[in-house]
This record gives C-alpha cells, sequence and structure tokens, in this order.
C-alpha cells in the first residue's frame, strides 16, 4: 500500500499556534479536584456546552461535565484566567472538571479538539 | 481480503480481531499513520519517549467479535519522527477538516507535554460504546 502521509492542515497549525502548557495560575481561577456541591453545572452534550453562557458571583465554583462519549475539555487561552493557557483534562462520558472563580470578569473558553464549541463565564 | 492486505485498495473495509499491527485490525477503521504497536508502543500506549497527546479524533468502529460498534478516541504520540512502521490509513466515518472531530489529516498532538508537535504514532483505545 502507498505509504501514508499526516497532511498538516491549517487547523493544526493555528491550533499548534494557541497551545501552551498550563502553568502557574493566577488568583481568577481555581482548579479543583473535585466538584462542589454548590457548583453551578454546564452539561456538555451533543457536541456543545448546554449551557454555553453562564453568570456566578465571584468565589463560585462552576463544574463541567461530559454526558457523552465523545471525549471534551475546557479550554482557556493564555490570558483569559492566567497568563499561561488552562487546558482542562479531556472528560469521558460522566466525568467532571470543576474550577472555582475568584475575580469578576468574563472567561471565554473552548474545547481543545473542537474549536467550534465556545463557552463564556461570566463572574459579577 | 480488504485495503490491508493492499489486494484491492477501494475494497470494502474488512475488519478483523486477531492482530493488532495490521491495518485491518477493527480498532483502526479511522487511522492516519502508524500503529505504535509496531515501534515500542502498544495498542493503547505510546512508545517510550514520546507525548502523548490529550486531544483526538473518533470514529465509529465495528467489532467483528461481539457485533458491536465502538467509539475509538485515536490519540497521537508525539514528539519524535515516524517511526516507518505499520503505516495505515483508514477512513471509516471520516469527514473533512471542517468538522474536526472526525478528521484524521490533523495531527492530533494538541495537549502533549512540552508541546510536542512532531507526529510519531496513533493509538487506538477505546472510549465508549458508540450508539
Amino acid at each position: 500500500m502507498p505509504f501514508p502521509t499526516k497532511a498538516r492542515t491549517l487547523l493544526a497549525a493555528v491550533a499548534m499556534a494557541l497551545a501552551t502548557a498550563s502553568g502557574a495560575l493566577a488568583d481568577k481561577i481555581e482548579l479543583l479536584d473535585a466538584a462542589p456541591e454548590d457548583a453551578l453545572v454546564v452539561n456538555i452534550d451533543k457536541m456543545k456546552y448546554e449551557t454555553p453562557e453562564i453568570t456566578i458571583k465571584a468565589g463560585d465554583a462552576v463544574t463541567w461535565t461530559n454526558q457523552e462519549v465523545m471525549p471534551h475539555n475546557v479550554h482557556f487561552l493564555a490570558g483569559v484566567v492566567a497568563d499561561e493557557a488552562v487546558k482542562g483534562t479531556m472528560l469521558k462520558k460522566d466525568e467532571s472538571w470543576s474550577a472555582r472563580f475568584n475575580e469578576p470578569g468574563t472567561y471565554d473558553y473552548h474545547c481543545t479538539p473542537h474549536p467550534f464549541m465556545r463557552g463564556k463565564v461570566v463572574v459579577e | 481480503a480488504g485495503p490491508a492486505d493492499g489486494s484491492d485498495p477501494r475494497a470494502k473495509w474488512q475488519p478483523q480481531d486477531t492482530d493488532i499491527q495490521s491495518c485491518d485490525y477493527w480498532r483502526h477503521c479511522s487511522i492516519d499513520g502508524n500503529i505504535c504497536d509496531c515501534s515500542g508502543g502498544s495498542l493503547t500506549n505510546c512508545p517510550p519517549g514520546t507525548k502523548l497527546a490529550t486531544a483526538s479524533w473518533v470514529a465509529s468502529c465495528y467489532n467483528p467479535t461481539d457485533g458491536e460498534s465502538y467509539l475509538i478516541a485515536y490519540r497521537d504520540c508525539c514528539g519524535a519522527n515516524m517511526p516507518g512502521r505499520c503505516p495505515c490509513l483508514n477512513t471509516e466515518g471520516e469527514l473533512p477538516v471542517y468538522r474536526p472531530e472526525f478528521a484524521n489529516d490533523i495531527i492530533w498532538c494538541f495537549g502533549a507535554e512540552d508541546d510536542a508537535m512532531t507526529y510519531h504514532c496513533t493509538i487506538s483505545p477505546i472510549v465508549g460504546k458508540a450508539s
């Protein structure tokens, strides 16, 4: 069979430019090991964040839960919640990822492998 | 017979469940690149020295043994040059890059440690049962 090669696409190039390692976080966001009981839940299903924009108060936590088999995550670009990008772990079905937001602001995010999936957390 | 053995590259996909280093192994139904098991990795693990990406494309692959279909989240192992072993290109359910979740032409190294973006090989783990 012919020797296949991976075609480097424009999408890959753009995403590569955006990809940065998550490092030390600023005070704006605090990653949580477990989902707090009082966290607002954003379900992920059918290739979208079911509540694409949520408004919370400073100090509230948000939990994203994947409802489908397709893996998804939550990815904040560099400069949104910290100097470096914050890329949440890929979530399989029924897995969750939580973060607490400590400062007012508007924080846009997307799914790393699915850049058309976008959401926003508004912290008052 | 089928695309994997080179007899007819346009023949319909005929998955098997016995040889993971063969392109017609059922989990490789939408793989593009090299099978990691042939270069020191395994069906679901990267070779030593390479970095596992977190992001992936997916495909629903039919398992001929149990007659069920499973979602395979293909993940690239990155940070080393292509090994040249067990190259495969299958496109069951593949879609163009404007549907990236099913597009295997993309180098899916996003999220790999050290920002490694050089493609080495691909693993084929199951992430769930396809509906």
